[in-house]
């Protein structure tokens, strides 16, 4: 089953009167339970691409199609209903920078996502998410008394709040070291394996080969591979 | 639970999450944010206030107000009690005309009412100087002022011979009603004195008066027929209007026809008063305008600077908050709250600053009832002005580039 599908999606952007093509002519299926991987040397795409699908960023041409629903050019920061159902209930995102709310703790973060994602608040699940990547004993912790690997697995548990089909990682691994990196896809590896959730990362780990059921290799904003 | 109330609840619950998250953030930086709050506070300080006045001798022994400060807000406010100058021109007419659609804010030309004087009133070896102690000529006069000063009459009444006395000159000396007081009058070569029966005591708002602003007003008032019979007076000292030849017309319309004779208003005085009143016109109209607006102006820019900072300090947490999918309208509808809080945060801590640091003229003390419409006011222009100050946000929040801020490393 298709859960996110772009066609023939092409992005440019005019620079001093230049115009640069990010991507060109692209065509993507992402499958359900699938742990797709997009590789490529810097500039070639690759965060244009997932930010496309990720609803933060439109193609210049193109269609770009998640859960059935044209989202081509729903690209706001904050959403309209449709688009913030869409995220809260569809997409989850995991960024290299983390990006956790610092003024939250653990906890707190997830208990927001939570209450945005879901409505309610249950806090049993959101032990039994700590416990997973085991992070129970810090869940009273802000994140900058975490170290990289432990927000970015924060940063992924966040993500599975509200059990969303698509989760899209720009470079999760970029900040870690090779143990903690070799965890973090283990974790997303899981996901796909064992909750049908589909996974897209970009990154430039190599390690990535070991993990991903396919790979897409982009250079210069085209799929060479 | 329907669908529907689902929805609603989940919405209530993206809102509320949002404002709580907000709060949280707020507690982080307030700490940052009080040298900013102590200027705005400072500056609302000066805009609310109602009238900032300068004392100043004139001849030595006349006192002069004079306003210094303007307070666009309180001014636009006046309500029943307050009556406005005609100096406000087109916005007194728009106010008294269609806004205050009450015979008890109209403008009053000063001189056609009242002249006053500059009394001491003793009572027990306790003696007190009282400025500008309005002089009622007739019932005509009289009735104009009745509308205002019954309301604030706290004992005895208007009818009858004798002195009504504001309250706080009333404690001062231990005065209550059927005493009698031995009133003084400089007349510049030698002091007249006479005994004046008390017939009311008023509680009166703040006493302010001249230059642009006035609030009505003046709580000692006689009749002239009376101050004549008391004092012997034979001329004026100082008729309180803005237009000395209106002045003049109306002292000459009524010499010697209501018991006090226009013998001695000084030619060279009111030449003084005049080119007073004229040099006091251009510089308070223009200051007002100045001071005012450009207050009202610098207090909106650090105010909209303020909410700019936040917003721009907290992108990137707005940016995630967007991604886990907070829609527009809750944000709109936080970025209001805040701006709403906070402006009324600033303007009820600016009001109460400015109520304890300043003193009012001759010492009262401002009536809750005559201040409180001034105060409703106030906050309902900031509320608007919240208001319009956070469209820049929005539109700002609006275009936020959230690929580009969550990918920052």
């Amino acid at each position: 089953m298709i859960i996110a599908k772009c066609s023939l999606i092409t992005k440019t952007y005019r620079i001093s009167g230049k115009i640069i093509y990010a991507l060109q002519n692209v065509s993507l299926d992402v499958n359900e339970g699938e742990f797709l991987g997009i590789v490529g040397p810097t500039g070639s795409g690759k965060t244009t691409l997932l930010n496309i699908l990720g609803t933060f960023d439109s193609p210049t041409r193109g269609i770009v199609i998640i859960n059935g629903v044209d989202v081509t050019r729903m690209n706001s920061a904050f959403g309209n209903s449709a688009l913030s159902y869409l995220r809260r209930n569809f997409l989850g995102f995991v960024f290299q920078s983390f990006n956790l709310l610092p003024e939250l703790t653990v906890k707190e973060n997830l208990i927001l996502t939570m209450r945005i994602k879901v409505g309610e608040v249950k806090i049993k699940e959101i032990d039994e998410l700590l416990a997973k990547v085991g992070l129970s004993e810090r869940a009273d912790h802000f994140p900058f008394q975490l170290s990289s690997g432990e927000q970015q697995r924060v940063a992924i548990i966040r993500a599975l709040i509200g059990n969303p089909k698509l989760i899209l990682a720009d470079e999760p691994t970029g900040n870690l070291d090779n143990e903690t990196a070799r965890n973090i896809f283990s974790i997303l590896k899981d996901l796909t394996v064992n909750n049908r959730v589909s996974v897209v990362v970009a990154s430039h780990n190599p390690m990535i080969n070991e993990f991903a059921d396919r790979i897409i290799k982009l250079r210069n904003g085209r799929i060479v591979s | 639970m329907s669908i529907n109330e689902n929805v609603k609840s989940l919405k209530y619950n993206i809102f509320l999450s949002f404002l709580l998250y907000m709060l949280r953030r707020y507690k982080k930086e307030l700490q940052r944010k009080v040298r900013y709050g102590i200027i705005i506070i400072l500056i609302l300080a000066y805009i609310t206030y109602p009238q900032i006045q300068v004392y100043s001798y004139y001849f030595g022994k006349i006192l002069v107000l004079q306003n210094a400060g303007y307070n666009i807000f309180i001014s636009l406010a006046s309500g029943p009690n307050i009556r406005w100058d005609q100096s406000k021109g087109n916005i007194t007419y728009i106010f008294n005309n269609y806004i205050f659609n009450n015979p008890k804010s109209y403008i009053v030309e000063h001189a056609r009412e009242i002249v006053n004087l500059d009394l001491t009133i003793s009572y027990n070896d306790k003696s007190i100087f009282v400025p500008d102690v309005i002089i009622t000529d007739n019932k005509t006069a009289y009735g104009d002022l009745a509308p205002f000063s019954k309301s604030w009459l706290i004992s005895g009444s208007f009818e009858g011979n004798g002195m009504v006395i504001e309250e706080y000159f009333a404690k001062k000396l231990g005065i209550k009603v059927g005493d009698m007081v031995t009133i003084s009058f400089n007349t510049g070569s030698s002091i007249t004195s006479g005994k004046i029966k008390i017939i009311g005591i008023v509680a009166a708002p703040v006493a302010t008066q001249g230059g642009v602003v006035t609030c009505e007003d003046i709580p000692n008032i006689c009749s002239k027929a009376l101050m004549k019979e008391v004092l012997n007076i034979d001329y004026m000292s100082y008729v309180k209007s803005l237009d000395v030849n209106k002045t003049l017309v109306y002292l000459k319309s009524i010499n010697g026809t209501n018991g006090v004779p226009f013998i001695s208003v000084s030619m060279k005085d009111s030449k003084i008063d005049k080119e007073r009143s004229i040099l006091s016109d251009i510089i308070n109209v223009p200051m007002y305008y100045i001071f005012t607006y450009g207050s009202f102006l610098v207090a909106g820019l650090i105010f909209y600077k303020e909410l700019d900072s936040t917003f721009n300090e907290r992108k990137k947490s707005l940016a995630i908050l967007g991604s886990l999918g907070v829609t527009f309208r809750s944000l709109i509808g936080v970025l209001i709250i805040e701006a709403l809080v906070y402006m009324l945060i600033l303007v009820t801590l600016a009001v109460f600053f400015t109520l304890s640091i300043f003193t009012f003229t001759y010492g009262y003390q401002p009536s809750w009832v005559v201040i409180s419409w001034p105060l409703m006011m106030t906050y309902l222009f900031c509320v608007i002005f919240s208001l319009i100050a956070v469209v820049p946000i929005i539109i700002k929040a609006k275009r936020l580039s959230v690929m580009h801020l969550l990918s920052e490393v």
